[in-house]
């Protein structure tokens, strides 16, 4: 039956998506060359919100320059400020007290978990319309979301922009009573993940509105740059965590989860089993948080102190959306030469020109939502 | 007595009549009322703003007990809630949006970024306050505004509908188009600093398809850097099974161009897009080499050295001295 649909022929037809449109996660534009309903070839157009992070931070010091990396991917800030201290750490070759760094690794999977539930919700929003049954997932998510929040207003005091991490260490301790709350977080939180996996996993529009929908292979996935979930639900088996590790990773206990068809629905499936294994990370953590200092680096009064030596130094860490690094030129002075943001979301989601055409006009937004992609990261 | 009536009690006064109340009131005030008790706004997010924004309208912050919905169309909503960096390129789009939306609308700049640019208004592409481009009613202060702050804002905005109170600031930049000159900066160019593998320009493309035989097929970025010597550009690729990375330079002296590699890595295309719209190299063979974050007219590449961070190449984008000014004159 459904091969006798004749799609009438209306000609060419050029429409354009953005970049105010609900569900373009940002200021996204798209235009689609379309045969009937049907995508023929797109264009992309993006820089709405470039705000040239990479020129601002030739001005600052190294001090100064992670609170405003965390504007950069605003749903995961934490894994900006680790990566841009982490490289200057190895460059300096400045240790980190053990303690500082479990304190890191706590926040930044906290922030993994509430970025994919931001990531979820919104793709409820995509598939099911603000008004219509998508709403509710968006609703559920965010009240987790704001479970996650309090621990970290707690912990840092400001909702998600923490600041927590600085060169040589972190800035706030983790307390007792912060560590009983985010053991009340665990368990609430745990069967709740579960249901969502199940309840997509199971729902049928879900299913029909993403299986082998925007399937990207995974020899495309490596040579385009995809890293993170989208790469890992095409069955690349790569997670900076694990194959360059970080941080104190190497001595936690999680699984690297796995897609096999490298569809939409895989994509999402693989970011919602991400949540479970960062709760893993997560309770490993809380229950054996070292003592020592929070830092190694003695109280500074001048940001021009630290001066990393000549040269040129590239270190990434995984981010939620993947890898996110920093290639650094010093000078020997306190402000960097040059310093260049790989941006997972901007490299995720240069495939979109290459997977697009041929799927229907109400594919594109299931696509694009699966990429993921944050804008302040994209366009920096 | 209802809560309409209770809202009602406010802006007039009941009088008993047998069998009925009568209600006096002027009507600017009854325009006021219901205007602002349902104050549907846009839903258009630019930044990290935006995300708060979403939770102030999600579950726990519950923006509908004000009376609000989202619209996804600007003829439907009266008001713009300003949420994120305004950029150069997206302040046009904003203009329209503001004017497709239908009188009496109402304007709140959330978040320092949308008051003033905050840590970017001194960036080339940033402007410094959305009200260079669109008048604005309240501003929210905040990196980013709480949600409480959201509401107080957005109670703030219906109080001053409901008094009649409305005056919108707004300022037009003078200068702008004019300065279309990049002016030269003191940043000292120095000698190159990477000590890295440097290959031929002409040997780029064998080198890289030789690795990339060799499972090297993780291409993880493109860049470049302004070196006294011309610029260097550097590629990072990685085999994944391995864990393994090459990095490799190569030096363009005083040439511009050098070969595309978009053929055999999918991704080098938007990489050197990028490179070409803020270095300036082209790239032969390149299927679509146009600018990609600023706008296609833009005069210069902001990443190169002597370019200004503080560059002034938009009517939007006031001088430092107007900026100044009109700062603190609020």
């Amino acid at each position: 039956m459904e091969d006798q649909i004749v799609e009438k022929d209306f000609g060419d037809l050029a429409i354009n998506m953005g970049p105010q449109h609900p569900a373009t996660h940002g200021v996204f534009r798209l235009k689609l060359y379309l045969q009937g309903e049907r995508i023929n070839k797109i264009e992309a157009f993006l820089g709405y919100l470039h705000r040239g992070v990479e020129k601002l931070t030739e001005v600052l010091d190294y001090d100064m320059i992670p609170p405003v990396l965390e504007r950069d991917d605003y749903l995961s800030p934490t894994s900006n400020s680790l990566g841009f201290v982490n490289t200057v750490e190895k460059m300096c070759q400045i240790e980190v007290p053990k303690k500082a760094s479990y304190i890191r690794v706590l926040v930044a999977e906290l922030q993994r978990i509430s970025s994919h539930l931001v990531a979820l919700g919104t793709y409820g929003l995509d598939l099911g319309g603000s008004l219509g049954g998508g709403a509710s997932l968006f609703l559920y998510c965010f009240r987790e979301r704001e479970k996650i929040l309090d621990i970290m207003e707690e912990l840092t005091g400001t909702r998600f922009h923490t600041n927590i991490n600085q060169i040589g260490g972190v800035r706030y301790d983790v307390k007792i009573d912060v560590i009983k709350k985010i053991n009340d977080l665990i368990k609430y939180i745990r069967p709740i993940l579960i249901e969502y996996n199940d309840v997509i996993s199971k729902d049928q529009i879900f299913i029909k509105r993403t299986k082998s929908i925007g399937v990207i292979s995974a020899q495309l996935a490596q040579e385009a740059g995809c890293s993170g979930p989208v790469a890992r639900a095409s069955g690349i088996n790569f997670d900076i965590r694990r194959n360059q590790t970080y941080e104190c990773y190497d001595e936690l206990d999680f699984d690297i989860p796995l897609g096999t068809n490298g569809d939409s629905y895989d994509r999402t499936i693989v970011r919602m089993k991400e949540n479970l294994e960062s709760l893993k990370i997560i309770e490993q953590i809380i229950n054996g948080i070292p003592s020592g200092d929070l830092s190694s680096r003695k109280p500074f009064k001048s940001a021009k102190l630290l001066k990393p030596p000549k040269g040129s130094f590239y270190s990434s860490v995984e981010s939620p959306r993947g890898e996110l690094g920093f290639f650094i030129v010093s000078d020997g002075s306190s402000i960097p030469y040059r310093m260049k943001i790989r941006s997972p979301s901007f490299s995720n989601l240069s495939i979109i020109e290459k997977i697009l055409p041929g799927n229907f006009v109400a594919d594109s937004v299931t696509i694009l939502g699966s990429l993921d992609p944050v804008f302040g990261d994209v366009d920096r | 007595m209802g809560n309409v009536e209770k809202s009602l009690k406010d802006i007039g006064s009941f009088t008993k009549l047998p069998g009925a109340n009568l209600f006096t009131t002027s009507t600017t005030k009854l325009f006021n009322w219901a205007q602002k008790s349902s104050l549907w706004p846009l839903s258009f997010g630019l930044a990290c703003c935006a995300i708060e924004m979403m939770a102030t309208f999600a579950s726990r912050y519950d923006l509908d007990r004000l009376g609000m919905i989202t619209r996804a169309s600007p003829r439907q909503s009266d008001l713009m809630i300003i949420a994120g960096t305004v950029t150069i390129k997206m302040a046009e789009r904003i203009k329209t949006l503001y004017d497709q939306m239908a009188s009496p609308k109402w304007v709140i700049a959330a978040g320092s970024c949308a008051i003033s640019g905050d840590h970017y208004r001194h960036i080339y592409s940033v402007v410094p306050g959305v009200d260079w481009v669109i008048p604005v009613d309240v501003y929210v202060p905040g990196c980013p505004p709480r949600p409480e702050d959201f509401i107080e804002g957005i109670m703030e905005l219906q109080n001053l509908i409901s008094n009649g109170k409305i005056s919108p600031t707004y300022n037009v930049s003078t200068g702008g188009k004019n300065q279309i000159d990049i002016k030269k900066t003191k940043t000292k160019k120095q000698k190159n600093l990477i000590e890295n593998k440097f290959i031929n320009k002409n040997e780029l493309l064998n080198y890289a398809s030789q690795y990339k035989n060799k499972d090297f097929l993780y291409l993880k970025f493109i860049t470049a850097t302004d070196f006294e010597e011309g610029l260097t550009l550097t590629y990072v690729i990685s085999n994944t099974k391995l864990g393994e990375d090459m990095e490799f330079h190569v030096n363009l002296g005083n040439s511009l161009e050098i070969d595309s590699l978009s053929e055999l890595f999918v991704g080098a295309d938007w990489q050197e897009r990028e490179i070409y719209d803020l270095f300036g190299i082209s790239f032969s063979g390149h299927p679509n080499l146009k600018r990609i974050m600023m706008p296609e007219d833009w005069i210069g590449h902001p990443l190169k050295k002597e370019y200004d961070m503080d560059t002034h190449n938009s009517p939007y984008r006031p001088t430092r001295e107007e900026y100044e000014s009109w700062k603190t004159k609020l």
